[in-house]
């Protein structure tokens, strides 16, 4: 089990918290004008490395923020843990 | 606010008929704590007219830490449950009196205070082995070095989320959701074999 630390909460339990998915894609700046290809690419594909990897994790029975996470999906080791919005 | 007050209640644990059961010494006593209002209320916690109005409305200032309690009077608490969210629980003899406070010095400013009071059931664990028993359901370090009393956190325990309040070093009082409050009753006895528990009187 993973043991997250919370910026806010401290370490808590993998348990507490939802996955979110990959944090590494950035939406497309103007909606209006991006490309079917740009939407597609943001929306439908995502990196799957062994390795370090950035994601959401959500503290659903904690303060119930969105977090930023570093995981190493391989090692399971985490790097840097921020509030998504702070 | 005091609508609901008036309306009759029926607590989410009236069918297992606790009166009935009760009695006997154990490791730990269970029961069903006081109602409580509970509201939630959320705001820019680095806001200083926030801030103000909070302390306007109730005479106590934000808690700061996470899960830092403030004790507001008889018995009602305002508990730090994340960056912009805090839980304003009171005894149901006030009658909704200290949130309507708080919401009328809120008013016009940023701050928002929702009654959430049917939401949650409150159960009591006390006795020499609370904390064993809760420590086998969750993973915050219940340890009084740790989790002093007049603390708070809100965490999973067991099959259910639950807000925590350690009233001494052996009380605990949980707000649970009230949908959960039977299969987390059920999940508080079984557990509770191990440190003989009994339904508290």
């Amino acid at each position: 089990m993973l043991l997250i630390p919370c910026p806010f909460c401290g370490d808590r339990d993998e348990t507490e918290f939802a996955y979110g998915g990959d944090a590494g894609t950035e939406r497309p700046a103007d909606p209006g004008a991006a490309t079917d290809e740009a939407w597609t690419d943001y929306l439908c594909f995502h990196d799957n490395p062994k390795g370090p990897h950035r994601e959401f994790w959500f503290h659903r029975d904690g303060c119930r923020r969105w977090l930023t996470v570093e995981r190493d999906t391989h090692t399971h080791e985490l790097g840097a843990v921020r509030l998504s919005r702070p | 606010m005091a609508d609901g007050a008036t309306e009759a209640r029926r607590s989410a644990l009236a069918g297992l008929d606790l009166g009935s059961r009760a009695g006997g010494a154990g490791g730990v006593l269970l029961g069903e704590g006081p109602p409580r209002e509970s509201f939630a209320l959320r705001g820019p916690a680095d806001d200083p007219a926030f801030a103000r109005a909070v302390e306007t409305g109730l005479g106590a200032g934000l808690p700061q830490q996470p899960g830092a309690v403030a004790e507001i009077g008889a018995d009602a608490l305002l508990i730090r449950l994340g960056p912009d969210e805090w839980r304003l629980t009171a005894p149901l003899s006030d009658d909704g009196r200290i949130a309507a406070r708080l919401a009328s010095a809120l008013a016009g400013g940023r701050g928002a205070l929702v009654n959430v009071s049917s939401a949650t059931t409150v159960i009591a664990v006390s006795g020499a082995h609370a904390a064993d028993l809760l420590a086998t359901g969750t993973g915050i370090d219940l340890d009084p070095a740790a989790f002093p009393p007049g603390r708070a956190a809100r965490t999973r325990i067991g099959n259910a989320q639950a807000l925590v309040h350690r009233k001494a070093e052996d009380a605990f009082e949980l707000h649970v959701p009230r949908s959960y409050a039977r299969s987390f009753w059920d999940w508080l006895e079984a557990r509770g074999r191990e440190f003989d528990a009994a339904v508290a009187l």
